[in-house]
């Protein structure tokens, strides 16, 4: 067995723990049996090419060309307020299809405190029922494209502290110490946190280079076509509270609104959330 | 996790005292109060969680017998304070 854990995922369990005040780190690697069964704990290398782990876009390789010897999942064990709190923030990101958090993300397996513990997942937007031991733990899967990425590591860690959206884009765009957030033939983080947003917006706005971090001529007609009209090379915080909006109206179209049940738990003053009818999925799988 | 993985039944001493607890592992569970820096080891026996000792072990994070050592291995799992 080959499989290790990244010095990048070991600094999300150790800023994980420091969070929570229960939270002890519970396994990064997963034991014989974990790997006869597969999953996010077991390196591609070391399991079926089938298991679902290693299948979608963000997670098969080849082609992808990130490590075949890794794990992507962190268990972090916590008492039953912390796991409710973990488990409300993850939430939370899991029910905005606009955060740029959530790409990093594949799954997660929580728990708010009573009924069943749940398994949520980022690219389906599905729920299903997992195994009782995820009311001791909560179970959080990284896409293993990212495994090693700290952008994306420190985009979990933001969800993890309970940094909202906003704080977090603010955050990456280094709101106050500039009075531009990027330009044309920018390239970074600034860069990279809006091609995020513009895909969120539209997947398919950036064919060719993708979420490269660089602001060249495809970010730049992307960002005109949705966003600022004109030739799109400056974002600054006009265009910025802009997608903010746009991303707003299209995660708030054609949705449905379901009770959500640890309202009380949770203590928000809003009792009720919205989510996509038509991605909202609860049935029993067994995975992790 | 398979069902037939799991090591499911109820505790005997220490601060699990007749809670039914699972360990996804076949030794047992190491139960941990990290703002205590306690914890407390349960051996898997007969279809039932034992603590080893009532008394409080101290937590270590480094040396020889540290809980983030136990995280790795595949024999407790590492379980926080309910």
């Amino acid at each position: 067995m080959t499989t290790k854990a990244h010095a990048t995922t070991r600094y999300i369990a150790s800023n994980w723990e420091s969070y929570y005040p229960s939270a002890v780190l519970s396994g990064i690697v997963g034991d014989p049996a974990h790997q006869a069964r597969g999953g996010y704990h077991i390196s591609i290398e070391d399991q079926s090419s089938t298991n679902y782990s290693v299948i979608r876009p963000d997670d098969k390789a080849p082609p992808g060309k990130w490590p075949r010897d890794l794990a992507a999942a962190i268990d972090m064990s916590m008492n039953t307020r912390d796991m409710t709190l973990c488990s409300d923030r993850l939430w939370w990101v899991w029910n905005d299809v606009t955060d740029p958090r959530r790409i990093y993300l594949n799954a997660f397996n929580g728990w708010f405190g009573s009924g069943d513990a749940k398994r949520y997942d980022f690219v389906t937007k599905g729920i299903s029922i997992t195994t009782p031991d995820h009311k001791w733990h909560v179970h959080g899967e990284i896409r293993r494209k990212y495994v090693e990425d700290m952008v994306a590591a420190d985009a979990i860690l933001s969800a993890l502290r309970g940094e909202t959206k906003e704080q977090y884009l603010a955050i990456v765009a280094g709101i106050g110490d500039d009075d531009m957030f990027c330009k044309y033939s920018d390239v970074g983080e600034k860069v990279r946190a809006m091609q995020l947003q513009l895909l969120q917006f539209d997947p398919a706005c950036l064919p060719v280079a993708g979420p490269d971090s660089d602001y060249g001529d495809e970010t730049a007609s992307a960002l005109s076509r949705i966003v600022t009209g004109g030739d799109g090379r400056i974002y600054g915080a006009d265009a910025w509270a802009r997608l903010q909006q746009l991303c707003q109206i299209k995660n708030g179209s054609g949705s449905t609104t379901i009770d959500w049940p640890l309202k009380a738990v949770i203590n928000f003053p809003n009792t009720t959330v919205t989510l996509p009818a038509t991605q909202i999925q609860v049935d029993v799988l067994e995975q992790e | 996790m398979d069902e037939n993985l799991y090591y499911e039944g109820i505790c005997f001493g220490g601060p699990l005292n007749g809670e039914i607890m699972i360990s996804r592992f076949p030794k047992g569970i190491l139960l941990v109060d990290k703002q205590g820096n306690k914890c407390w080891i349960y051996d898997w026996f007969n279809d039932s969680f034992t603590v080893r000792d009532e008394e409080a072990m101290e937590v270590y994070t480094v040396g020889e017998k540290n809980r983030y050592r136990a995280a790795e291995e595949p024999n407790y799992d590492v379980i926080a304070v309910p």
